[in-house]
C-alpha cells in the first residue's frame, strides 16, 4: 500500500533527495504498523519520534491504511 | 551573598548580607518567598508597597552550563496574583559573578521623575536621574547605554509601554550581542517598573566575586557530566540548535491543539509557512543565523537571528509562543510580518504573548480582519504613540474584550493562555487554571507526556496528576537559574545525577533526588498562600467560560476537567 510521508525537524536528512514541499511516497506491505514504516525509512533508531495522522498522535503498534498521510516529527518543547 | 535594596521613595541604596531566612534561595524561590513574607497581599501592584525583585538563580554565575536565567518577581498588575517572570540573556550570570543574590526595589519615585540604577564591577550600586531616556524604545536605549557605559554592560529596561504603566508591559534585557531582545514578558512587570519610576538597570559584566562553592572539585566534575548530558539529549543537542522552539509549530498543529484565530480552531491555516522548518530554511537562504547563542554559558543555542529579504537583521530570537500569538491567533501566516511584530514588541516593551492574543481578540470582535498584517503592525505602533486604542491593546486581551464587549477572551486569572489549547491538551488546561501565576506556558507544560504517548491529551484521566508533577518540577528548576531547554537533560539518569551532585557541591550539603521536588513544593505553597491572602479562592482556579462551552475543531472537545478535579491539583 501507499503512504504519503512528511518528515519534520532534522529527519529529512535521512532520506537522500528528500524535498519537504513534496514529501515522500512510500510503498509498504498491507497491514504495516507505524513501527514498520519507521524501520522502512531507517529512522526507527532516532529518539523522540512523534508520528501523527489525521490530527492524532499514533503509537508504534497502530496500523496504517492505504493512502494515509503521515507526519513524523521530533520531540520538542517550547517557550 | 548580597541584597542590593533600593527605596525609590527616598532614592536610598543600601547593600546588606543575605539574612538567614533567605539563605540558599535563588530565582523564583527567592522572589516568591520574599514577596509572600514582605509584600502586603492586598497592596496596589502599581503603588509603593509592591516590591520589584530581580533574582538570578542559585547556580547563576557558576561554571554550570545554561544557568543565566533571571527571575523577576512582584505582585502582578495584570493578574493581581504573585508573579515570577523569567528572562535569559546575560544579566543573571553577571549578577552571579558579583555575588548579588537579589536587587530589590520598593517605594515609588514622585510622579514625573525617572531613574536608572548602575551596578559596577565591584557590585557597588548608584541610582541617578534618567530624564534623557524618557520615552525611548529599548533598541535605541540599549545602543545609547552601551555607548556610554561600554560593551561589557548588561541592560534591563522598559520601553514606552512600561512608562505608560500598561499591564502587558514587559521588562526587556540584552542578549550576548547587546540587543534588548530577551524578555521578562508575562504579568506586566514592566508596568511595575514604570510605576516605581525606574527606566533601566545596568550591570557590569566584569564581576569577579561569585559566591564561593563549597566543594569546587566535585562541582567541576558534576558540571562536566551535566554538560555532556545536555549535548547527548536529542532535544537539547540536536533539535533546539536546528530549529529552536519554533520546531513545536508542526507537532502541535498535527495534534489539533494550536489555538488559531482567537482559539476558534486547533489547526492554523497555512501553519507550514510559519513552522520551525520553514523559518530555518528562510533564515538560511537569506544569510541569517539559525543556531544563535543568545544567553551566557549556553551550549544549546536555540536562538536565531531573523533577517529580511535583503539580509538585514529584524529580530532575535523568534520563538514558538510569539509565532503562535502574533501569527496563529491573528491568522497571519507570514513570517516576515511575525518577525516585525516580534521586533516591535521587544522595542516598545510589551509581552509578545499577551499582545498577539489581544490583537486576536480585537480581530475576532470585528475590529480588523484576521490575517491583516498591516493592521497588526499599526496596533502595535499605537501602543508606542499612547493613543486611546493603543492603551487598550497594551493592557492585554481582557481590556480588549471589555472594550468590544466580546465573549471570547482566552485567559485564566486575567492572563492569556499559551500556545496549547486546553481543550486538546487537557493537562495544560489544568496548569493554566491552577498555576498561581495565571495561565502560563512554562509553569507546567504537559506536552512531553503526550509526545511520548504516556498520556492521552483529549481525555480528563491523569491530567491533574501530570500537571501537578510538572508544576512542582518547574518550580524547582526556576530556583536555580537553569534554562528550561537544558532542563530536559534532568530526565536522564546521567543528567539528573550530575545536577544533584552539582547542587550538593555548591552548597556543601548532601542532596538527594527528593530534595528537588521539595523545593518546588515549598515555592508553590508560598505562592498559593500569598494569593489566598490577596483574596483568591478555588473559584479563581478556572479557565474562561467559553473553553467549557465551545468545542474546538478538529477534535471537538471542551475542557473536561471538573471543578472538583481542578481543586485536587495542589493536594500535597
Amino acid at each position: 500500500m501507499n503512504v504519503a510521508v512528511k518528515l519534520f525537524g532534522t529527519l529529512g536528512r535521512y532520506i537522500p533527495g528528500y524535498d519537504h514541499d513534496r514529501g515522500a511516497n512510500v510503498q509498504i506491505s498491507d497491514g504495516s504498523r507505524v513501527r514498520d514504516l519507521l524501520v522502512h525509512l531507517e529512522i526507527h533508531a532516532c529518539k523522540g519520534l512523534i508520528v501523527a495522522a489525521k490530527g492524532k498522535l499514533l503509537k508504534p503498534e497502530d496500523k496504517l491504511g492505504n493512502g494515509d498521510s503521515v507526519q513524523i516529527f521530533q520531540s520538542v518543547f517550547g517557550g | 551573598m548580597k541584597f542590593i535594596k533600593v527605596n525609590m521613595s527616598t532614592r536610598e541604596v543600601t547593600v546588606e548580607e543575605v539574612p538567614q531566612a533567605y539563605m540558599g534561595l535563588g530565582g523564583r524561590g527567592l522572589t516568591s518567598i520574599m514577596i509572600n513574607a514582605e509584600v502586603p497581599p492586598t497592596c496596589d501592584p502599581l503603588g509603593p508597597e509592591n516590591k520589584l525583585i530581580f533574582a538570578p538563580g542559585s547556580l547563576s554565575g557558576t561554571s554550570l552550563v545554561n544557568t543565566s536565567r533571571l527571575s523577576v518577581g512582584a505582585k502582578s498588575p495584570l493578574t493581581g496574583t504573585i508573579k515570577e517572570s523569567n528572562a535569559g540573556g546575560t544579566v543573571a550570570a553577571d549578577l552571579g559573578h558579583l555575588g548579588i543574590t537579589a536587587v530589590i526595589f520598593d517605594g515609588q519615585a514622585p510622579e514625573g521623575e525617572l531613574y536608572a540604577l548602575k551596578i559596577d564591577e565591584n557590585g557597588d550600586a548608584e541610582l541617578f536621574a534618567a530624564d534623557e531616556y524618557r520615552g525611548m524604545r529599548t533598541y535605541a536605549l540599549s545602543k545609547k547605554l552601551l555607548n556610554i557605559y561600554g560593551e561589557k554592560t548588561s541592560i534591563l529596561c522598559i520601553g514606552p509601554a512600561g512608562e505608560q504603566k500598561l499591564v502587558a508591559a514587559s521588562i526587556q534585557t540584552t542578549d550576548v550581542d547587546g540587543r534588548p531582545c530577551r524578555a521578562a514578558g508575562r504579568g506586566g512587570l514592566g508596568a511595575v517598573m514604570g510605576a516605581k519610576g525606574l527606566k533601566a538597570i545596568m550591570v557590569d559584566q566584569r564581576g569577579k566575586s561569585t559566591d564561593a562553592i563549597a566543594d569546587p572539585e566535585a562541582f567541576k566534575a558534576a558540571a562536566k557530566d551535566f554538560a555532556k548530558a545536555v549535548k547527548d539529549h536529542p532535544f537539547s543537542g540536536q533539535m533546539m540548535p536546528a530549529l529552536g522552539t519554533a520546531g513545536l509549530v508542526g507537532p502541535v498543529n498535527s495534534m489539533g491543539a494550536f489555538p488559531s484565530r482567537n482559539a476558534t480552531s486547533g489547526v492554523m491555516e497555512g501553519w507550514e509557512k510559519v513552522s520551525g522548518e520553514a523559518m530555518a530554511q528562510m533564515i538560511q537562504e537569506r544569510g541569517g543565523n539559525t543556531t544563535h547563542m543568545g544567553c551566557s554559558q549556553c551550549i544549546v543555542h536555540c536562538s536565531n537571528e531573523f533577517v529580511d529579504k535583503e539580509g538585514e537583521y529584524v529580530t532575535s530570537s523568534l520563538e514558538y509562543e510569539t509565532i503562535w500569538s502574533t501569527g496563529g491567533m491573528t491568522g497571519i501566516a507570514d513570517l516576515d510580518i511575525i518577525a516585525q511584530l516580534d521586533r516591535l514588541c521587544d522595542d516598545i516593551g510589551v509581552d509578545t504573548m499577551s499582545t498577539g492574543v489581544a490583537i486576536g481578540v480585537a480581530m475576532d470582535a470585528g475590529y480588523k480582519p484576521f490575517g491583516d498584517g498591516d493592521a497588526a503592525i499599526q496596533m502595535l505602533e499605537e501602543i508606542a504613540e499612547g493613543t486611546e486604542f493603543g492603551k487598550i491593546i497594551g493592557n492585554g486581551p481582557v481590556a480588549v474584550g471589555k472594550h468590544f464587549n466580546h465573549h471570547r477572551v482566552p485567559v485564566a486569572k486575567g492572563q492569556s493562555i499559551a500556545a496549547y489549547d486546553p481543550r486538546a491538551m487537557q493537562g495544560n488546561g489544568v496548569t493554566y487554571a491552577t498555576s498561581p501565576m495565571g495561565a502560563d506556558h512554562t509553569a507546567g507544560n504537559v506536552i512531553g507526556e503526550y509526545m511520548s504517548g504516556a498520556l492521552n491529551p483529549l481525555e480528563p484521566e491523569g491530567q491533574v496528576e501530570a500537571s501537578r508533577n510538572t508544576q512542582i518540577a518547574m518550580a524547582s528548576v526556576d530556583c536555580t537559574g537553569l534554562c528550561l531547554l537544558a532542563s530536559f537533560a534532568l530526565t536522564t539518569p546521567e543528567g539528573g545525577e550530575a545536577f544533584v551532585k552539582a547542587m550538593s557541591a555548591k552548597f556543601g550539603v548532601a542532596l538527594g533526588p527528593d530534595d528537588v521536588p521539595a523545593m518546588g513544593i515549598r515555592v508553590l505553597k508560598a505562592e498559593r498562600e500569598f494569593n489566598r491572602k490577596a483574596g483568591f479562592t478555588n473559584e479563581d482556579d478556572r479557565l474562561a467560560r467559553f473553553f467549557y462551552e465551545e468545542p474546538l475543531p478538529p477534535h471537538n472537545k471542551v475542557v473536561l476537567i471538573s471543578d472538583e478535579m481542578m481543586d485536587t491539583t495542589f493536594d500535597f
